[in-house]
């Protein structure tokens, strides 16, 4: 059992060295949702993400630690996030949003820190279909069944899109391609909001 | 909120160890019933934690029906704790010392209040509410994947402890590093691992 542990806080110190990862990843989600049309990770089917009331935002660590909460500010100015995207220019990156999440019939509603990526609040809004039973009710076994059918179908989207950042951000296209197409982005929205 | 009504949050392990006689009913039955959670309504114990069934949270025995929902395996965490403020033990502590120096005439030496307060403390900590939290558990049997119905760093211990002290197996957090490394052909994990820099979107930095 001690060995066991041990092998736990290894993963621990990992995560811990590589926090930043979630962090990109949310910030690169969040600018992709706002430039492009949707992702489609492997062969996948499509999914559309849009993020909802508020972004939360942060640079550094420790004492050093600067955050903000950005509130959707409607369309009216072109962008919802003028905010956001300021924060962005001054280094900032996502550590938690409300998102929605469609992939075909299913559309789910969520809070997603970047920490650990693990779905927080998590609302089918869309595509359920639950299955009754003989007596037309449906059992609390059938339900709990059901919905770890959906939560998987949720994680497993989110591992996908995750899988699809780290493949770009791992390869040389991230430095000569990726990143300067984002830069460029969040440059024009920060001028225009300036 | 949880697995089966309102809004669900996890937190997603895998296991990484097997039990050595292989996973059976027999072997999930008897590791919960050994760390079962155990009613501590009728005492002045502060806290007990142990596993209830998922669907009943009152009963604490483990047939394989009560856990085995092919293929899952489900179970619950229950923690019940009691809290005695130190403002309210010392209220009532001052209020027994006034009576005992109007009964015998004189204040208790040092040995007597430690006497009374432990007294006071048991009485008030059996007359004091308990407070119960729950922990949902998931187990996907097919892909050695277990979800833990919260989040949180205080959260994430008191599961991880009770099931290492339960089962017995290796769990590694999933989190963005961890999900890299199942997901990524080799070249790419060893880049995973290499990689210290994080990435600035700002265009004027770095």
């Amino acid at each position: 059992m001690a060995e066991a542990r041990e092998r736990t806080i290894d993963y621990f110190e990992l995560w811990q060295e590589k926090m930043f990862l979630g962090e990109e990843f949310l910030t690169w989600l969040w600018l992709c949702s706002e430039i492009d049309s949707g992702f489609a990770a492997d062969g996948g089917p499509k999914v559309e993400i849009w993020f909802e009331n508020s972004l939360k935002l942060q640079s550094g660590q420790g004492p050093s630690k600067r955050s903000v909460t950005c509130q959707n500010a409607g369309k009216e100015n072109g962008t919802e996030w003028p905010e956001a995207f300021t924060a962005v220019m001054k280094n900032k990156k996502v550590m938690n949003g409300r998102l929605r999440i469609k992939s075909e019939e299913r559309e789910w509603s969520l809070a997603l820190p970047a920490d650990t990526l693990c779905p927080k609040s998590a609302k089918l809004m869309a595509g359920a279909e639950f299955k009754d039973d003989e007596d037309g009710k449906l059992s609390k076994v059938g339900a709990l069944l059901d919905r770890v059918v959906y939560y998987t179908e949720l994680t497993g989207t989110i591992e996908a899109l995750l899988s699809m950042f780290l493949k770009l951000r791992l390869s040389p296209e991230w430095a000569s391609e990726e990143l300067p197409r984002l830069r460029a982005w969040v440059a024009r929205w920060t001028r225009e909001e300036g | 909120m949880g697995f089966v009504k309102g809004g669900a949050t996890l937190t997603r392990y895998r296991i990484f160890e097997e039990p050595e006689a292989g996973l059976t009913d027999e072997f999930i039955s008897e590791r919960l019933t050994a760390n079962a959670f155990v009613d501590i309504e009728e005492t002045s114990e502060e806290s007990s934690q142990g596993w209830v069934q998922f669907f009943d949270h009152l009963e604490a025995t483990f047939p394989p029906e009560a856990f085995h929902f092919h293929p899952i395996v489900a179970f619950s965490l229950r923690l019940d704790e009691r809290k005695l403020p130190n403002k309210i033990l010392n209220r009532y502590m001052a209020i027994a010392e006034a009576r005992f120096i109007a009964e015998i005439g004189k204040k208790p030496n040092a040995a007597k209040k430690r006497d009374m307060k432990d007294a006071l403390r048991l009485d008030l900590l059996k007359r004091s509410l308990l407070d119960t939290q729950l922990f949902e558990v998931i187990w996907l049997l097919e892909n050695n994947e277990v979800w833990l119905g919260a989040t949180g760093e205080r959260n994430r211990s008191l599961f991880e402890e009770s099931w290492l002290r339960t089962f017995g197996l290796g769990l590694r957090l999933l989190v963005p590093v961890t999900v890299g490394l199942e997901v990524l052909e080799k070249p790419a994990r060893t880049r995973l691992m290499a990689l210290k820099e994080p990435s600035f979107f700002g265009a004027d930095d770095e």
